[in-house]
């Protein structure tokens, strides 16, 4: 009885705050707490049932865990990306001729064979959760326009949903669009208008049948006159790509450089420059262009400030596979092989050979940007069935997961077991690959 | 002499209003002395270019005249013969736009020498010598060796062109086609009616199709809407550049790695039913009214654009459909295609699939960024390209613009061709067309520019130092880095540019309005005061140089003012 009682007030605790949400592969959704995932099972709380609920982990095409306070997370400026897409926030303590040491918070100091990585990034600046949502119908429309459930909002009308996000200067957007029969919505941001059709200063996302373009709207060239609409971009993909009438969006906006970079489930779809100066706003509007009931669904708004900065040189192509290069953030770039990492009082530098250079140079690991390392010979691919998006940033491909109460043990294909702290799991979802054999989630680097 | 020399001269200067200013404007009576913009003769097999007996070389004036003749040289003005004129004629300087040298045929010099860029602009080729504290020294095949001041260079260019210059251009409309409609295949009767007639065969009325570009100065211009190509000899791996000039508003097409072929209709590849001699063949239509017969298809035909041309003259080629502008895949064959819309750029990507049915698909937009991009009318475009990896990268003047990475769908472009074309109202001048291998840098030209750094490339395409070029000696670059002192070999450098802060600005030198400017066939540009010349070479003086003597093998142009005004009143709707 009373490890009855103890497991009911744990699992009451959890479903006060239940907003994990499970995504199966025939398109099913629900939302609750998941308390275990282990031996091919996923069990969860659901406000839906008294019992938790048990489903197969084959059936789960994603796990969306409710996104935790980051505050106190512990961050990492550096980045390392492996060459099975894998990509790893923590910080470089070392580096010989065969491995790198990397540190990090929540799996412990990983030592990887040089020819598994293929760079690391420096100066990455973990990106701040501003809003998460939506929580309730109020943040969004006041009457009865839009229905709130579920964590999802949902046009009733042709109307349109609204809330000032105090956007900043550099941020990303994030949300799940679903419709019924045919998307016919606006997405407005960065204005100050208070309905979608009153936007005459700001930006907005047109997604329809017709096609899914990238809009500004400019206020009048003269008094009198009616407002301007010209379109900074589009994409490629129509309404009919998108499997169970759903997708999920991504807008990472720099206002100060004017650009606009655009995703499509992931996908990258372009980078959209505004020859205008931004629109200083710090609204978001969705704005449903039909009056079809339950026509337009959107969830799981994420806003986030971005560094934009991290997007610097690491869009490159790289040229030579078969030597190492390090990159300077000043633009340089020395290949060769890159040598070692070594402290020099309080700082370390990294030392590079170039053929061309008599001696090894030794560049301050402070003023290095990026290092490439050399293509070498690889485990034997096996890919893990997961694919766990990190909290802080990041992406680890993983197999045979264990979800504990603080812990979360999985087997990577390449490190082995790993054991991370539960705090860094924002997502896991099925793995997998596009037609080149990359993940969808690589062609956002 | 003299008197048949004006009478041609006059005879020459009244017809030009009525002419098409196709390449060389020449009356009627003289084509078979000169190059002219299409040899269309039926029949005719031998298009080498015929010696002119009046000369090659061509004087054009600032009204707008032009004469043709032979460069003898310059002492108080232009020293000019022809084989009909006694002795040298005299022009006046002050009256003269350009002297265009064999035409724009000479002899190139080499193309990958080393040159210097300066900061006017002036381009000048040669092995580069040594560098101090003070001053480059040059050895020129051009001027000799050259003494020219450090805040004079802008950069330096040790191993140009990624290492092969596959075009530079045009410096004559040699192998440009311009690309029109197909005329229609009169049938039998009608032919016959119109031989009866008297009628023009559709060669003449070939001949007579109105030229949709206008070659001049080393530059084409656009006409109307009908493209321009040529068989550049793209590579896997390479760069185009190109300087694009527009009126009003910026609307065009560019197309490269076309193959310039496209399937010939299917209905085509289906043979043809001929009708049937009364008697003959029932059972056969019998059969076929049955439904039993199927149609013999013959294998999927192709047709070349380039397969069409004759000779290397520039010329007109019906290639698009009867009565109609043709789709991308029609008119570029396997292709992509760039269009500009203002400061709208999108790649189309234009194949056959394996069954010859056509696969058109548009890329994402990118929108060109750039202060005053679409008002200035004039930009330079650097495409970047590598078939094999798929991935195709856009730099406008000098910045880096769009990429579009082609890994999901497959490389579109077979060809190694290349095309503009003027679209909507929009009227285009192409220029300084550069087609070279690349190294597989990325940096944009602007990223290499620094205000207190020099920045020198490598020629592996990766590598990329900064800091301050102390000396050049012994075929050597040294380089004080923030990291180490570097000495790299002359030929391990692609090109090297030096510190903003250190190059003087364009008004501290004065340069004298008698100035005229020298362009070299593939690569070179020297601005001086012409003083005296013979027909290989020219003496001058130069602020930046001082007293140079300049050998005119490779020249092409002798430029006295700079023209766009005096040209558009040649060619009146541009």
């Amino acid at each position: 009885m009373r490890f009855l009682l103890i497991t009911l007030t744990f699992f009451g605790a959890l479903l006060g705050s239940a907003q994990d949400q499970v995504i199966l592969k025939n398109g099913d959704r629900f939302f609750g707490s998941v308390t275990a995932l282990s031996d091919g099972r996923v069990e969860m709380l659901s406000p839906h049932s008294e019992a938790p609920l048990a489903i197969k982990s084959g059936e789960l095409a994603s796990l969306n865990f409710k996104e935790k306070d980051r505050s106190d997370l512990p961050t990492h400026a550096h980045q390392l990306n492996l060459r099975n897409g894998d990509v790893i926030p923590g910080k470089v303590t070392g580096l010989d001729a065969e491995v790198l040491k990397f540190e990090t918070w929540f799996a412990g100091t990983l030592t990887v064979p040089r020819s598994q990585i293929k760079s690391v990034f420096y100066g990455i600046t973990p990106q701040r959760l501003i809003y998460q949502g939506p929580n309730e119908l109020k943040e969004w429309n006041e009457n009865e326009e839009w229905a709130f459930q579920n964590g999802t909002l949902t046009s009733n009308s042709k109307s349109s949903a609204a809330r000032d996000l105090d956007l900043p200067e550099s941020f990303i957007l994030r949300f799940q669009l679903q419709w019924q029969s045919s998307p016919t919505v606006r997405v407005h941001f960065c204005t100050t208008a208070e309905s979608g059709p009153d936007n005459t200063d700001g930006y907005y996302l047109d997604f329809s049948n017709r096609g899914i373009a990238l809009n500004r709207a400019l206020p009048p060239a003269k008094e009198g006159e009616p407002h301007r609409i010209m379109t900074l971009g589009n994409s490629t993909k129509r309404s009919q790509d998108f499997a169970n009438r759903q997708c999920s969006i991504e807008l990472r906006v720099d206002r100060p450089s004017q650009r606009i970079l655009f995703y499509l489930d992931d996908v990258f779809q372009g980078t959209f420059h505004d020859p205008h100066t931004a629109p200083q706003g710090g609204r978001v509007i969705f704005e449903s262009i039909s009056s079809v009931r339950h026509q337009i669904s959107v969830s799981a708004i994420k806003l986030r400030a971005w560094d934009a900065l991290t997007q610097r040189m690491r869009v490159e192509p790289r040229l030579d596979e078969k030597t190492d290069t390090l990159t300077t953030d000043d633009g340089d770039r020395y290949s060769g092989e890159i040598l070692q990492r070594s402290s020099r009082g309080e700082a370390s530098v990294i030392s590079v050979k170039s053929p061309l250079l008599p001696d090894p140079i030794e560049i301050p690991e402070s003023r290095s940007s990026i290092l490439y390392f050399a293509e070498g010979s690889l485990p034997e691919s096996k890919k893990g069935l997961f694919f766990l998006s990190l909290t802080t940033g990041g992406r680890l491909n993983l197999s045979r997961i264990q979800l504990g109460k603080t812990e979360v043990e999985g087997t990577h294909p390449w490190l082995g077991k790993l054991t991370l702290d539960r705090r860094i799991v924002s997502e896991l979802s099925l793995f997998k690959e596009d037609r080149n054999g990359t993940r969808p989630e690589a062609a956002k680097k | 002499m003299i008197t048949r020399f004006l009478t041609l001269s006059c005879t020459l200067l009244s017809v030009l209003p009525h002419l098409s200013p196709a390449e060389i404007l020449v009356p009627d009576d003289l084509d078979e002395h000169f190059q002219i913009a299409a040899d269309r003769e039926e029949g005719a097999e031998d298009f080498s270019r015929p010696s002119d007996p009046i000369g090659t070389d061509v004087l054009r004036f600032l009204n707008g005249d032009i004469i043709h003749g032979q460069f003898a040289g310059m002492k108080n003005g232009i020293l000019w013969s022809r084989a009909d004129a006694a002795g040298e004629i005299r022009f006046q300087l002050k009256n003269l736009r350009q002297v265009i040298f064999e035409g724009g045929r000479n002899e190139p010099g080499a193309p990958l020498l080393p040159y210097l860029s300066l900061a006017n602009g002036d381009v000048i080729p040669g092995d580069i010598i040594s560098l101090d504290d003070k001053n480059f020294v040059l050895e020129s095949p051009l001027t000799g060796r050259l003494t020219i001041p450090r805040e004079q260079v802008r950069s330096f260019t040790p191993n140009p062109f990624g290492g092969q210059l596959l075009y530079a251009g045009p410096f004559t409309s040699d192998r440009w086609l311009m690309v029109e409609q197909k005329m229609p295949k009169p049938s039998e009767g009608a032919a016959e009616d119109a031989e009866k007639a008297g009628a023009e065969d559709s060669e003449e009325a070939v001949a007579k199709r109105p030229d949709s570009w206008l070659y001049s100065g080393a530059a084409f211009y656009s006409k109307n809407n009908r493209p321009l190509a040529l068989d550049a000899g793209l590579p896997d791996v390479g760069r185009l550049r190109f300087t694009l000039g527009w009126q009003n508003r910026l609307s065009a097409t560019v197309a490269f790695h076309a193959d310039y072929r496209h399937s010939e209709p299917l209905a085509v590849s289906v043979t043809e039913k001929k009708p049937a001699a009364p008697g003959e063949g029932e059972d056969e239509a019998a059969e076929e009214e049955k439904g039993d017969a199927k149609p013999d298809l013959e294998p999927l035909a192709y047709e070349s654009l380039f397969d069409l041309r004759k000779g290397d003259a520039f010329q007109s080629v019906g290639w698009l459909p009867t009565n109609s502008s043709g789709t991308f895949l029609q008119t570029y064959g396997s292709s992509y295609v760039l269009t500009f819309n203002s400061n709208f750029v999108t790649l189309h990507h234009n194949i056959y699939d394996a069954e010859g049915r056509p696969v058109q698909q548009s890329r994402r937009g990118a929108q060109i960024s750039g202060e005053r991009f679409v008002e200035s009318g004039e930009a330079e475009f650097d495409l970047r390209f590598d078939r094999k990896k798929k991935f195709i990268y856009l730099y406008v003047n000098g910045r880096y613009a769009t990429q579009w990475n082609e890994m999901d769908t497959g490389y579109a472009g077979k060809g190694g061709g290349i095309g503009f074309c003027a679209t909507g109202n929009s009227k285009i001048k192409v220029s300084d067309i550069i087609v070279s291998s690349w190294s597989g840098t990325p940096d944009a030209a602007r990223s290499l520019e620094h205000d207190e750094r020099d920045i020198a490339l490598l020629t592996n395409g990766t590598d990329r130092f900064s800091g301050k070029v102390t000396a050049i000696a012994d075929g050597k670059v040294m380089i004080t880095g923030p990291y180490a002192e570097m000495a790299i070999p002359l030929e391990e450098l692609a090109e090297v540019h030096l510190q903003r802060s250190g190059i003087a600005q364009p008004d501290a030198v004065l340069w004298p309005p008698e100035s005229a400017m020298l362009v070299f066939n593939p690569i070179g540009r020297l601005t001086l005061v012409p003083a005296i010349a013979d027909q290989t070479s020219l003496r001058g003086t130069s602020p930046v140089l001082g007293d140079i003597k300049v050998d005119l093998t490779s020249a092409t142009l002798l430029q006295f003012a700079d023209s766009p005004e005096a040209l558009r009143e040649w060619v009146t709707d541009f």
